[in-house]
């Protein structure tokens, strides 16, 4: 029986749920994928390797606060390289002023909300 | 059996992971960043909850009362995977699926969703690496830089390791598939996810929760060796 066969025949035998299951599985990547193409467009791209230090000020006249971000690695560190997107993320928090992301070995840079 | 053994240790792992996670995530000043609009939990419920998932992820290791352990342990890991930015993690919301699949399908279902999961997994991982950042060797200088020596961390050496990395994925979705390849694939996927555990430092809680949990995807093909379709291991059922 060839490949192609086994495959017809073993996508036939799973229940419709399963089946649904799978093809979620598959489409799901592409989608993020897609919604990712587009914050890389418009998001201000930079390799910031390692990922910057996340400071916010409360108050227009406060101190810039360092964040705990608690896991910086994988998704959040994407968040941080499209810092457009995270930016927007930390300003729709109550009680944000401003943004400051300080990558290693460049300046500063301030976003006020 | 073997399968949900190890999806359930990687789910044990995983709430004591979420448990020290939570307890920096929430303390008090931090800033919250929502996933899905559900409510941050507050931090005199953190044992509670990590409680429920560690107690249900044991419960459905040893398979007492499986599917009720297994509902409680995906509602308890849905809802802080959706929880907070800070919450979610890739790791965890493989986990997730891979509980869903074990609790919801009867046992043939659940084996065939399982390895045509395996596929998806590395097959998507493989063709998001194909970029000039990841194939330069540039995205695991911050997972080596503390492991390598200095004179390693050249370009050099880590575009082939990317290199590697990217084929022995592609290899991986495909060659469970085949008897022949099987034991070459339990050998090449056991070495990357080792491999992925002594390189990296930051987060290696996480790459060690993924690998069990993929190798827990690997007995749904049975052994390594001389088993044929599922082996005496995928005989008795998954769950």
């Amino acid at each position: 029986m060839s490949a192609v066969s086994r495959l017809r025949q073993g996508w036939l035998a799973l229940p419709p749920s399963a089946r649904l299951y799978l093809v979620c599985q598959l489409a799901l990547p592409i989608v993020a994928w897609t919604a990712g193409s587009q914050r890389f467009s418009w998001a201000m791209y930079s390799q910031f390797q390692p990922a910057p230090e996340v400071f916010v000020q409360r108050h227009p006249d406060g101190p810039f606060e360092k964040l705990d971000l608690v896991r910086v690695l994988g998704h959040l560190r994407g968040e941080l390289d499209y810092s457009g997107i995270f930016v927007r993320q930390l300003c729709k928090q109550p009680g944000v002023h401003a943004v400051r992301l300080a990558p290693p070995q460049q300046s500063p840079a301030d976003y006020r909300c | 059996m073997l399968i949900r053994l190890l999806v359930g240790a990687a789910c044990l792992l995983a709430g004591l992971e979420m448990g020290a996670l939570l307890d920096r995530a929430l303390a008090p000043g931090t800033i919250a960043l929502p996933l899905a609009g559900l409510p941050i939990l507050p931090r005199a419920a953190v044992p509670w909850a990590i409680g429920a998932w560690i107690g249900c992820a044991i419960a459905f290791t040893v398979g007492w009362r499986r599917r009720l352990a297994g509902a409680g342990l995906l509602a308890t890991m849905g809802y802080l995977l959706l929880m907070d930015a800070r919450t979610y993690s890739n790791h965890l919301y493989l986990l997730c699926l891979l509980v869903l699949i074990l609790v919801w399908a009867d046992d043939e279902t659940a084996r065939t969703l399982l390895r045509v999961q395996l596929s998806i997994v590395y097959a998507y991982a493989a063709i998001g690496k194909v970029n000039v950042s990841f194939l330069s060797g540039a995205a695991l200088l911050p997972y080596t830089r503390t492991v390598l020596p200095e004179s390693w961390l050249r370009v050099e050496v880590l575009a082939p390791l990317a290199l590697l990395t990217l084929l022995a994925e592609g290899f991986l979705a495909v060659g469970f598939w085949s008897e022949r390849l099987r034991p070459l694939a339990w050998a090449v996927g056991l070495g990357l996810h080792l491999g992925a555990v002594a390189l990296v430092q930051e987060g290696r809680m996480g790459v060690l929760i993924f690998g069990v949990a993929m190798v827990g995807l690997y007995a749904s093909f049975g052994g390594a060796f001389g088993q044929r379709d599922g082996g005496a291991a995928g005989q008795r059922g998954v769950g």
